[in-house]
């Protein structure tokens, strides 16, 4: 259309006479962009490491699976007249045995027979029943349950925590026992003394668990616990200063850490120095306990100050759903030790051979698929692990349990934590089955009957680690796993009156009972987002920040520092995560005083010197 | 055209028409739902995740399943393993002729051998069996052992050599010691393979010889005179004669073990009528019988 002249234009029928009118088209022309499909352009390559790698990380099926080795040191002696403890016991001592008293009079004939267990009392599979008989509930021997006749395996997720949970702190065990009632919400319980360093007036606070604080944060002392016995209870801590040349007393609840430790080794992890200026003489007393809370930022304590509480863990898996068996080849670190009894070293006349330990391992295998999707831990986030739990079914009745019925359907097993199960040579009243009678150890189940008799099953709930929650890093310590405790059952052995073995009854064998399954670890790094929308359901708001706050899942295979993160096996549209468990009997208590210096027990409290 | 005249006047410039079609495409996210559609349809396609994850079935009856197996030899049947060659000396002394010999369970899915297919098979060594049978010492195949009792000296007056053999009889059970074919080995989940129902024959493989023995699951000399497989003709009906029936649980309650098989007898009768036959292996062997030519 690029013309210097004008252009008219008319009507076909105005152009001349008899002409007709007709349309004019005019034809737009459209820029398109628009192309043919090439054939191959929306091909996909199939590469099968791609595609299991994006079946692996979406698949939430787990199937866990691992190996368990016994590990302990069978010390625990005591006196009896029962014939089924003396037909399996270990005589001790064992050059002299327990010979008949009729025929070779002596200091060491019997019964009463002194002695300890034989070792299968510490086997995931005896072969026989061995227990004192009589003890009730207990049934006939099978070989087909018998995997499940002294120990019984769950699985378990953290499903709740209870701040209220009682705990007992004890400072003294002679002359009456004296400490701290307290709940696992008031924080970590310490005992406190005055020290001079440097010069300074210092406050030494100790604690019996990982106290968890850094450099530059403080700690708060709390008001709720009460203490008993001689304990004194320290809530505050009166400081003099003079204002205006007038002397005033301030009572003190913050406090904030100068220096850790005593000087001695790991003593940092236990010990916190406060250096202090106006003390009053005699404001700390002899005997003092208390709890305190950590506080990561004093401007914003609120926000900065932990919380303490137990998890509460939930079975997922019934009695009946995983395998054990024993390992091929495998027979531990230490050699079996066992001894023969000739007929002359024996009551009855029997010539017998015993093991005192043997170290064997153990396969198991859970039958029944976990899918994590259905679960989410105490803080509604994505279930991050599984426990292995290990709970002990006592049929052949070794060890002591309490109950209304007289049979052994309850549970033996007490329960405490670090500061309970301390190497000093005392049995802590807290784990006593003798002095404290708690022995349900799931309390949050509504069975009374808990434990043995009928077995726990799916949907059970048992207490579990002592936790300290920080709503700024959002994330959780474990400040002490909970331990449980085993008592040799009064029918199988008690104190010796007229052997050489007059205290190791009191003591008891630690176990731990629930067993970290890692399967999708929470990220070391924080993200953070303005609008609930860009946030996971689990975010938790910041009220000073202003923003969601909230630690991604690892995917599997994903490594952060220091090699932080998981892999393990993924087949059958299910991941197989192993854990290989050194499942640990501790002896604790009077025992610990009579060791022997070229016994093995040196070993065991190595193991036992952080309990 | 409804205008009479338009004048458009000329200018140096092009000219343009506005032709307001609606064309509003709306592209976002376009490529990223292809996208999407593409993984879909590839996993659709390319893999069903099949579980062929297996577990271990134990044996509902009791804490051990029993087997017992029974020889031909001149018109009867032995339970001992004589009749196939054997001597005391290679049963007592463990023998490669003995220990390397073994049962072969096989189990089908069907007891009619047109539409069966194999399904898995069970080895048990034949040095799984009890050796508990006491045998006179032949001073002809074992002197060794024969004057080396005689001269120990434990012997009473008057008594002669003797030492315990293998006698074809088999307890296993899940102990720590002899377990061996007690397990059943089988899928856990039924989604891939549904059948839970197995039909068990068993064959003797014999190191001594090389030859195999086919087993039947009943004594067809009994009662007594009813058939005489040297001389009646005709042939073995297979469900009748060659399988006992296996069928696997899942249990669904706490009762231990959770995964189980048991064992039944199985004939004709109950292949027509679909009866279960009675429950064996625990109190009652499992018995197998030499198979005979008719």
């Amino acid at each position: 259309m690029s013309t210097d002249k004008n252009i008219r234009a008319l009507r076909g029928s105005a152009r001349f006479a008899g002409a007709t009118d007709k349309d004019v088209g005019l034809q737009a022309f459209l820029e398109s962009d628009k192309r043919n499909l090439i054939e191959g352009d929306r091909n996909l390559v199939l590469n099968l490491q791609d595609q299991f790698n994006f079946e692996r990380q979406y698949s939430t099926t787990y199937r866990l699976y691992g190996k368990i080795d016994m590990l302990y040191h069978n010390v625990i002696s005591g006196e009896t007249t029962n014939a089924n403890t003396i037909a399996n016991m270990y005589f001790v001592p064992d050059f002299r045995g327990c010979p008949d008293c009729l025929l070779y009079p002596g200091p060491f004939c019997g019964p009463p027979c002194s002695g300890l267990p034989p070792a299968v009392t510490f086997d995931m599979i005896p072969n026989r029943r061995y227990g004192p008989g009589g003890g009730g509930g207990i049934g006939p021997f099978n070989f087909a349950t018998a995997y499940q006749d002294n120990w019984v395996l769950y699985t378990s997720y953290i499903y709740s925590h209870l701040s209220a949970e009682t705990m007992q702190f004890h400072i003294d065990y002679t002359g009456g026992t004296s400490g701290l009632d307290f709940v696992a919400g008031d924080g970590i319980p310490f005992t406190l003394e005055t020290v001079v360093i440097d010069g300074k007036d210092t406050l030494r606070f100790r604690t019996r668990a990982r106290h968890g604080i850094q450099p530059g944060e403080y700690i708060e002392i709390q008001s709720t616990p009460t203490s008993f016995g001689g304990a004194n209870l320290i809530t505050t801590i009166p400081l003099t200063y003079t204002l205006n040349l007038v002397p005033t007393t301030r009572f003190e609840t913050i406090f904030k850490i100068d220096s850790f430790g005593d000087g001695t080794t790991n003593s940092e992890d236990y010990v916190l120095n406060v250096n202090i200026k106006g003390i009053d003489s005699g404001a700390i007393p002899s005997k003092c306990v208390g709890t305190f809370k950590r506080i990561i930022n004093i401007d914003n304590i609120v926000e900065t100050k932990s919380q303490y509480y137990v998890h509460q863990h939930k079975l997922i898996s019934r009695s009946n759903d995983y395998t054990l068996d024993r390992t091929g080849f495998e027979f531990g670190i230490y050699n079996r030790k066992g001894r023969n009894f000739s007929d002359k070293k024996t009551p009855d006349g029997i010539e017998k051979t015993v093991i005192k330990e043997e170290f064997k391992s153990y396969l198991y295998c859970f039958t029944r698929d976990f899918d994590a999707e259905r679960y989410f831990d105490n803080w509604n986030r994505p279930v991050s692990e599984f426990y292995l739990t290990m709970l002990p079914s006592n049929r052949n009745a070794m060890w002591d349990y309490e109950g209304d019925s007289g049979l052994a359907a309850n549970s033996p097993a007490t329960y405490g934590w670090n500061w309970n199960f301390q190497p000093n040579g005392f049995l802590d009243p807290f784990i006593d089955i003798d002095t404290l009678p708690h022995n349900q150890v799931n309390l949050f189940q509504t069975n009374p009957t808990n434990g043995v008799d009928p077995l726990p099953t799916s949907g059970a709930t048992f207490r579990g680690a002592f936790v300290e929650w920080n709503p700024y890093e959002i994330k959780e310590r474990i400040i002490s796993e909970i331990g449980h405790a085993l008592k040799l059952n009064p029918s199988v052995l008690v104190e010796g009156v007229t052997t050489q073995v007059p205290h190791e009854k009191h003591s008891i064998y630690k176990y731990k009972p629930h067993h970290r399954i890692l399967i999708r670890p929470f990220s070391n790094t924080i993200n953070y987002s303005d609008s609930l929308e860009n946030s996971p359901q689990y975010a938790r708001y910041l009220i000073s920040e202003e923003t969601f706050r909230w630690r991604n899942q690892l995917p599997v295979e994903m490594y952060e520092d220091n090699g932080y993160g998981v892999s393990y096996p993924y087949l059958n549209d299910a991941h197989y995560p192993h854990l290989s468990v050194e499942f640990k009997h501790i002896p604790v208590g009077p025992i610990l005083n009579k060791i022997e210096p070229m016994s093995s027990m040196t070993m065991l409290n190595e193991m036992i010197d952080v309990c | 055209m409804s205008v009479n005249r338009i004048q458009i006047k000329a200018s140096l410039g092009e000219k343009q028409i506005t032709i307001p079609i609606g064309q509003t495409f709306d592209e976002v996210g376009r490529e990223q739902l292809i996208r999407d559609y593409e993984v879909v349809e590839q996993q659709d396609n390319v893999n069903i995740i099949q579980d062929y994850e297996t577990t271990r079935y134990s044996f509902s009856g009791g804490s051990f399943i029993h087997y017992e197996f029974k020889f031909y030899s001149g018109g009867t049947y032995f339970d001992k393993f004589k009749p196939l060659g054997y001597k005391d000396y290679e049963l007592a002394k463990n023998k490669k002729s003995f220990v390397n010999s073994f049962f072969k369970f096989d189990y089908w899915d069907s007891p009619l051998r047109k539409e069966q297919k194999l399904m898995f098979s069970i080895v048990v060594p034949a040095n799984n069996c009890d050796k508990d049978y006491p045998a006179m010492v032949d001073i002809n195949e074992d002197p060794l052992e024969y004057f080396s009792q005689l001269a120990s000296g434990d012997l009473a007056p008057g008594q002669l050599p003797e030492y315990d053999i293998y006698h074809p009889y088999i307890t296993v059970g899940p102990t720590q010691v002899r377990n061996e074919g007690y397990y059943i080995q089988w899928l856990k989940e039924r989604n891939l393979l549904e059948i839970d129902t197995f039909y068990m024959s068993c064959n003797f493989f014999n190191a001594g010889t090389g030859q195999s023995t086919r087993m039947i699951n009943k004594n067809p000399l009994i009662p007594s005179g009813s058939w005489n497989p040297t001389t009646d003709l005709g042939t073995y009906d297979y469900p009748e004669w060659f399988y006992y029936q296996v069928k696997l649980t899942i249990r669904e309650g706490t009762e231990t073990p959770k995964y189980y098989y048991n064992v039944y007898n199985y004939s004709n009768m109950n292949l027509q009528y679909g009866i279960q036959g009675s429950s064996i292996g625990t109190l009652t062997p499992i018995i197998f019988y030499e198979y005979i030519e008719p």
